[in-house]
């Protein structure tokens, strides 16, 4: 126990003898008087003697108390558990680097708190100690940003820094904050770091430190952590994941849903309410503790053009709801007019029973959609490619024998320009296209398989696959090939769910190209989502630079056993068709996350479009809010648009405020993307354990942990203190009247 | 000379301590014993003795040897039987005034710095009063004796009547000393073998002796002797009390010692004590047949006198 205030008690002392001296030094000198009848007085002072040294003796005790009392309370007693920072003492430290955490999740409020207050009201008062001689500032989020980027003596700016310091709608980048806390500290030597130290004030939110390593700061510099999560685990509901289900088409119902989890310990009560093209839905929601639940909302038909709106949930509680910020999930829907759909083919319209024919009547058969699927020849590919295609939803190509170098460009422009294409793959030329499309686009494109010629007797050229096994040789039969493995887990499939090997047992095939997994390390393998018998691939689904390449390796139309011929036909295209068109996410648009970088492509039909101007087409676009407010962000972090190989791209190297935008050319709008708060990183308020932090993640560093609750309940004692020493000092003044009055003569 | 005296201009007096224009208001009143006494001469004031006077007191049956001139003849007519008639002789009254000139006497209370104040001290009191009862009692051709009593008695003036010998008490009066000591037992002691018939005994004193048995001791044989004890117990005011304020040192007049002390520590047991003295003053005085008058320097002696004889006349009816 320590005195946080010296001089209060050097003052207690001196203020303990201050009644003695007054005492005496204010005793007042008597009046000389003659008395009469002094002998009674004498009598007097007999009888009352020993009462009035009583009295004296305890009205000087009681002052003495009180007034010690008094200097005990602004002394202000706290314990200093020097123990977790082995030889050193803080107050010791003349420099320190001060990392205050600006998360979104410091947003949250703890017993009516925000936790960024807190933690700015410590990282304050550590900017405050008398003996600290310089220090740094380091703002911590997605990015972190040092005041000065090394320890300065200038105090006061770090002060007003911290003064206008804001959490921002980012998750923490722990890396990142300890990198910048190193440079702050680089080029003292190991002399120099004894007297110095970081601080990290922080929820030490699991979720961000976990994969945190102090080894990143220099040795010799002890770390102290200050976490401000409350006593008890912050309870809080939000919205982990919002978006639109399938394609939002006009005329159409559109199908939003919400994910509503509850990382609390009780069941909450919640309203989720969704506001969208000026009209609102709500739902009563009851979340059982750690559920995550999918909520879903139908939206009648609306009209075509980008559509905003947003997803509020409320909860009932406010005490099970401690960050408020994670409530709020904007959605920004193209609801289209209708599916359009680029077929590539050589066989002709009129030709009946071919594989184009089917393809066109599986991507035709949408139950809720207008489709619209226009023809058009390879040859069409070649040089300036048709507007048409560039505004097709999908590009479907099939039959279209093999592609010269120009064709297998224009199908890469295609998919450069974010395009997605759905490839069905059956002969031996889609072999061929398939690599010259690899060629084509280089690095961008690298499938997990090799499309190959199947040989005869089903079996693939290359090796087996470690992905999904052999197939038993039993079920191979003739040119036949089973459809064995199929990704339940994504789309197209998942719609399916555990119907899924109703659809495929027994589904042989005849036909196709067989194909080999690559030796290539890092390869996506989950890009396989459906494999035969001999382990070819039957589906891969691969991002293409902006678009989405889908090689649908089934033979279609052909003579023999064919996709077409199984009820699981229509219904895989229509799936394959959405998520092509949906970019993959199930919940449509796709979005940016604040803080992270972004890209986007524009659509390459805009940049054909009229109304360009100058030679750069990027600088037609621009930037708003639904309600046409621009943009404008300055600085590093300013959105840009740029041209990259011709495509224009939207670049933002930090997302910014969360909500909806719109990309607008003239009075068209071109795009729309929503940014969103790292819901599902910073919602779950659960912090990470001390001893991980001062053990697995300290790297030989010393560190150590404290918990703003016992400085709180320091604090809370220190008031306790004061409170007790001031009442008590109170009740002696009270005391010493009730002696004087019981000692009335 | 006593009509002189009494006819003396208001404050144009030689006497520092007797105006006898305040005492104008005094002449129909006159200081009488209440008992019998023994004079010289004939005066006012029954005397033990029977004698020639105009006062009828008895019959009794003539003896030989009886006056003549006092048979009287009208019952001896009737009666055949020869009577004598007895009257009370009338005498006049030795007045003994004992003055209390102890330093306890010398208090006239304190002004805010503690120095002596304006008002009269219970001696000058005292000097006052002593010097309006000898007027009186010499205006009344009785005799008036003085004695000063402090460490026994440090003065004595020998009874008599005359306006000389009036001149010689106020002067005493005047110019007593004050003792340093009290022990007015001792010089009533004194006093009673200097007293030579029985009177009056007049004490004029704050009673703050160091021993009140031995003073009433003394007082007792007076009035073995019958006299008549009057005790004029005299009070300053501000001795009643302990003034306010919160630090005093207070010195004893007569014995010098001093004491540092907070008034309001004390003032409520100093104000017991104080009223249980003169209780006690009070009640050995009533219980030796004296007569106590309590009387504050706050009230101007001669309305002091003034009541005290009126309520003494009112007894004497």
């Amino acid at each position: 126990m320590t005195p946080l205030h010296v001089w209060a008690l050097a003052g207690a002392a001196g203020a303990a003898a201050l009644p003695v001296a007054i005492h005496f030094l204010t005793k007042p000198r008597g009046t000389r008087q003659p008395l009469p009848g002094f002998r009674f007085l004498l009598e007097s002072l007999n009888q009352t003697a020993r009462r009035n040294r009583l009295r004296n003796f305890l009205v000087l005790l009681v002052r003495t108390l009180a007034v010690v009392l008094i200097a005990l309370a602004f002394a202000r007693f706290i314990e200093r558990s020097n123990a977790n920072v082995p030889g050193a003492d803080p107050g010791q430290r003349n420099g320190k680097v001060i990392v205050l955490d600006c998360s979104l999740s410091m947003h949250a409020a703890s017993e009516g708190t925000l936790l960024f207050d807190r933690a700015r009201s410590l990282a304050t008062k550590e900017l405050g100690r008398g003996d600290l001689a310089e220090a740094d500032l380091v703002f911590a989020a997605q990015g972190a940003r040092a005041v000065f980027g090394k320890l300065s003596a200038n105090l006061t700016a770090l002060r007003d820094e911290m003064a206008g310091a804001r959490p921002l709608p980012q998750a923490l980048d722990a890396t990142a904050a300890l990198d910048t806390a190193a440079r702050s500290l680089a080029g003292l030597s190991a002399e120099d770091l004894k007297s110095r130290e970081v601080v990290i004030i922080s929820d030490l939110q699991r979720s961000n430190w976990t994969k945190a390593s102090f080894a990143r700061l220099p040795k010799g510099a002890p770390v102290r952590i200050v976490s401000v999560q409350g006593h008890e685990p912050l309870a809080n509901i939000a919205i982990v994941r919002a978006g639109v289900s399938g394609m939002a088409e006009a005329g159409a119902p559109i199908l939003t849903a919400a994910d509503v989890a509850n990382f609390g310990t009780a069941s909450a009560s919640a309203t989720l309410e969704l506001s969208f093209d000026g009209r609102t839905w709500s739902k009563k929601l009851e979340l059982a503790p750690g559920a995550v639940e999918s909520v879903p909302f139908e939206i009648p038909a609306s009209l075509p053009g980008w559509r905003h709106g947003a997803f509020q949930l409320t909860c009932d509680s406010p005490l099970l709801d401690a960050l408020r910020e994670d409530n709020r999930y904007p959605l920004c829907v193209n609801v289209r007019k209708a599916r359009e759909i680029a077929l590539i083919t050589t066989e002709r319209a009129a030709d009946v029973g071919g594989p184009a024919f089917f393809l066109e009547r599986g991507l035709r058969a949408s139950p809720d959609a207008t489709v619209n699927v226009t023809r058009f020849t390879p040859a069409q590919l070649e040089g300036e490619l048709d507007a048409a295609l560039w505004r097709s939803n999908v590009v479907a190509v099939i039959q279209c024998g093999r592609l010269s170098d120009s064709q297998s460009t224009g199908l890469a422009k295609l998919l450069s320009g974010g395009v997605p294409i759905l490839y069905a793959a059956q002969f031996s030329a889609d072999a061929d296209n398939m690599k010259s499309l690899e060629v084509t686009l280089g690095s961008a494109l690298r499938l997990p398989v090799e499309f190959q010629v199947l040989k005869s007797g089903g079996t693939a050229s290359g090796g087996s696959s470690a992905l999904f096994g052999n197939r038993p040789a039993a079920r191979d039969s003739g040119n036949k090939r089973f459809l064995v493995t199929v990704n339940v887990e994504r789309r197209p499939f998942k719609v399916f769910g555990d119907a899924v090997a109703r659809f495929t047992q027994g589904m042989a095939l005849n036909g196709g190209l067989a194909s080999s997994l690559r030796g290539d390390a890092g390869l996506d393998t989950e890009s396989i989502l459906a494999s035969y018998s001999d382990g070819s691939a039957a589906l891969v689904i691969t991002r293409v630079a902006a678009g989405r390449l889908a090689v649908l390796n089934m033979p279609i139309g052909a003579a023999g056993q064919h996709l077409a011929a199984f009820p699981i036909f229509v219904p895989l295209i229509q799936e394959l068709c959405a998520d092509l068109v949906e970019g993959g996410s199930e919940r449509g648009q796709g979005g940016a996350v604040c803080g992270m970088p972004f890209s986007l492509a524009i659509p390459r039909w805009a940049d054909l479009g009229g109304g360009t101007t100058g030679a750069s087409p990027a600088k037609n676009y621009r930037l708003e809010r639904p309600s046409g407010e621009p943009v404008s962000i300055k600085g590093d972090n300013a959105p840009a648009f740029r041209t990259e190989g011709g495509n224009t791209v939207f670049g933002w190297s930090a997302a910014g405020e969360p909500g909806a935008y719109l990309i607008r050319r003239g009075d068209e709008v071109i795009a729309g993307f929503t940014v969103t708060p790292p819901f599902a990183d910073e919602s779950n308020l659960a912090a990470l354990d001390h001893d991980v932090l001062t053990q697995r993640l300290a790297q030989d560093r010393t560190v150590s942990v404290v918990s703003a609750d016992k400085l709180a309940d320091r604090d809370d004692s220190d008031k306790e203190h004061f409170h007790f020493f001031f009442i008590a000092a109170l009740g002696l003044v009270i005391a010493e009247l009730g002696i004087l009055k019981a000692f009335r003569t | 000379m006593a009509k002189s005296a009494r006819r003396a201009p208001r404050g144009r007096s030689k006497y520092a301590y007797l105006d006898p224009s305040a005492l104008q208001e005094l002449k129909n009143l006159r200081f009488a014993a209440k008992r019998i006494v023994e004079g010289t001469t004939a005066g006012r004031h029954r005397s033990s003795l029977r004698g020639s006077s105009v006062e009828f007191a008895d019959y009794r049956a003539y003896t030989p040897g009886d006056d003549l001139r006092r048979l009287d003849w009208k019952v001896y007519l009737r009666t055949k039987k020869p009577y004598v008639r007895t009257y009370d002789e009338e005498t006049n009254m030795a007045v003994t005034i004992l003055l209390d000139v102890s330093a306890s006497m010398d208090f006239g209370g304190v002004n805010q710095s503690g120095e002596r104040g304006a008002a009269l001290t219970k001696l000058d009191y005292s000097r006052f009063l002593a010097a309006a009862l000898a007027y009186l009692v010499v205006d009344c051709r009785d005799q008036a004796a003085l004695g000063l009593g402090g460490d026994g008695l440090k003065g004595w003036c020998a009874p008599g009547a005359t306006r000389i010998h009036l001149d010689t008490l106020l002067t005493k009066i005047e110019k007593a000393p004050v003792s340093v000591r009290t022990d007015l037992g001792s010089a009533l002691s004194t006093l009673y073998t200097l007293s030579r018939r029985r009177g009056v005994l007049v004490l004029i004193s704050d009673f703050l002796d160091s021993s009140l048995d031995t003073l009433f001791q003394s007082i007792r044989l007076f009035r073995h002797r019958r006299f008549e004890v009057l005790l004029f117990h005299i009070i300053h005011p501000d001795e009643l009390a302990l003034p306010e304020g919160r630090a005093f040192r207070f010195f004893d007049p007569e014995g010098g010692a001093e004491l540092e002390v907070d008034p309001q520590d004390v003032a409520a047991h100093y104000l017991e004590a104080f009223e249980a003295h003169r209780l006690r003053v009070r009640n050995m005085a009533i219980g030796c047949g004296c007569e106590y008058e309590r009387i504050d320097t706050h009230t101007p002696y001669p309305e002091a006198i003034r009541a005290y004889l009126r309520r003494r006349e009112a007894l004497n009816r």
